[in-house]
């Protein structure tokens, strides 16, 4: 009796991890930006009412968006990257306590978010000047506008209980638009997601690190859609 | 039997691998999904704001609803989730709503700066959500639910868990700038420590701006009782009223 529990224990060990693996194979690894929940709130927005129709903001596409200024002197702006975004992390716990795949510089959102917000305005066609603060913003010279991202939310979802089920990350960054006379000409907010899978821990890292880029992606094509008409296209 | 492992041990085995490499891709994989939630018909509609500003709340208040759209009933973890709509009727002119100038007040208790605290960049959320609790319903902090430890007792529960703070998140009412003809649409949260509500002594102030907005400008502050049968609109059209001060008319 005893050996045949030893044998059911035995061939359990080997039989799980090839198990293991062909359920993660099974499933697209590939992070996609979730169609459904990658719309910013302005398209997730539904009529008030029935005395209010509602207008889809008339938005470019990514595509169009993304095309730079026209020709000429591109547009002066300062980005304010405070160091409190640059400091964002997914997690503060140390290194030993976090799961693997937060380990390394995947874990550093803040900074990879603040280098993705510099690329979506430079993608633009604008001259960027990145500075720590509104107050240095205003000594900077001949700047049109001054733009102040802030992370508002940024969560990590499991999907299921193991690292094999959808894993989706989720960033919301809200865009202050200032004109150089001070008026405020935008406050909106873009929300922005992405889905993959984990995988097992030998993967985990840089598929995370894949989803991240995904999810930032989203962010600079919903970022683009809102800047761009009030930036390049006033 | 001959060797470590018999022929019927491989099969038992196999028989007790096979779910689990089912497991992930089907069980584990099915995620909660909820409903858009729909308009509600105007009658049941706090409907405030003026002729090119409209603005609309609707406090979902029933546990079933509640169910339905969130996953959970919101209330046994002191949270009032209230829809708001703004709509921009204006034939040109562009609004701004902060959430910043969104504001939730209980009674006669003031707003206190801290509990409308949005940020969650950090594991403060957790702290300022029990600062809003300890005062009962004296604060709205906008969105502060999401980052509340909503816990669900069964195991099986948690990825559901991880669905219902996901589609707090997304279903937030956030900063918006609105042009002729648009609208926004969200949830703002109100935390709070009493098991039932009292909707007449819940107050709504929603804030707007007209674009572009000059520096220190005051804007425009809509506010209402979120009961529906309470015909209160109020308009302050400069400076926003203090937070116990009565509707104006």
């Amino acid at each position: 009796m005893s050996s045949r529990i030893l044998g059911l224990t035995l061939a359990t060990a080997v039989l799980l991890p090839p198990g293991l693996a062909l359920a993660q194979a099974a499933g697209p690894d590939q992070p996609a930006a979730s169609p459904a929940a990658s719309s910013a709130p302005a398209a997730s927005a539904s009529a008030p009412d029935a005395q209010a129709p509602t207008t889809a903001p008339a938005s470019p596409t990514p595509a169009a968006a993304a095309a730079p200024a026209a020709a000429g002197a591109p547009i002066p702006v300062a980005l304010v990257i405070t160091p409190e975004l640059k400091a964002v992390v997914w997690s503060h716990a140390s290194e030993l306590m976090r799961p693997m795949y937060l380990l390394g510089d995947v874990n550093n959102l803040g900074m990879a978010t603040s280098l993705t917000l510099e690329q979506t305005l430079k993608a633009m066609g604008l001259d960027v000047h990145v500075v720590e603060s509104a107050d240095e913003a205003q000594k900077l010279s001949a700047i049109s506008y001054v733009l102040t991202p802030t992370i508002q939310r940024f969560e990590e979802h499991n999907k299921g209980l193991t690292t094999f089920a959808p894993f989706e990350e989720t960033i919301v960054v809200q865009w202050k638009v200032v004109d150089a006379k001070g008026n405020t000409v935008l406050l909106d907010t873009a929300l922005a997601t992405a889905i993959g899978k984990l995988g097992n821990n030998f993967v985990a890292a840089k598929h995370a690190k894949a989803i991240e880029m995904q999810m930032l992606a989203d962010l600079q094509d919903k970022s683009t859609a809102l800047l761009h008409p009030v930036l390049v296209n006033p | 039997m001959r060797g470590v492992i018999s022929r019927r041990g491989v099969f038992a085995a196999a028989v007790a691998v096979c779910p689990a490499v089912a497991w992930p891709g089907a069980t584990l994989a099915a995620s909660a999904t909820f409903p858009d939630f729909v308009s509600p018909g105007a009658d049941k509609l706090v409907s405030f704001g003026r002729d090119d500003l409209a603005i609309a709340a609707y406090p979902l208040a029933d546990p079933v609803d509640q169910k339905l759209y969130f996953g959970m009933d919101l209330n046994k973890a002191g949270v009032l989730p209230v829809w708001l709509s703004v709509s921009n009727r204006s034939a040109a002119g562009r609004f701004l709503v902060d959430i910043d100038d969104i504001r939730l007040t209980y009674g006669q208790a003031p707003v206190q700066a801290a509990e409308r605290s949005h940020s969650t960049v950090d594991d403060t959320g957790g702290t300022v959500a029990l600062n809003a609790a300890t005062v009962g319903m004296a604060a709205g902090p906008i969105g502060l639910a999401v980052s509340l430890p909503i816990l669900l007792a069964s195991g099986n529960e948690i990825a559901r868990q991880d669905d219902i703070k996901r589609n707090l998140m997304v279903r937030q009412f956030y900063s918006r700038t609105l042009g002729p003809g648009q609208s926004a649409t969200g949830f703002v949260y109100c935390k709070h420590a009493a098991k039932a509500v009292d909707l007449r002594r819940l107050r709504l102030s929603v804030g707007a701006k007209s674009i572009p907005a000059p520096p220190g400008a005051a804007g425009l502050v809509f506010e209402t009782v979120l009961a529906p049968e309470a015909p209160v609109t109020a308009h302050a059209p400069t400076v926003p009223p203090a937070p116990n001060a009565p509707p104006q008319s």
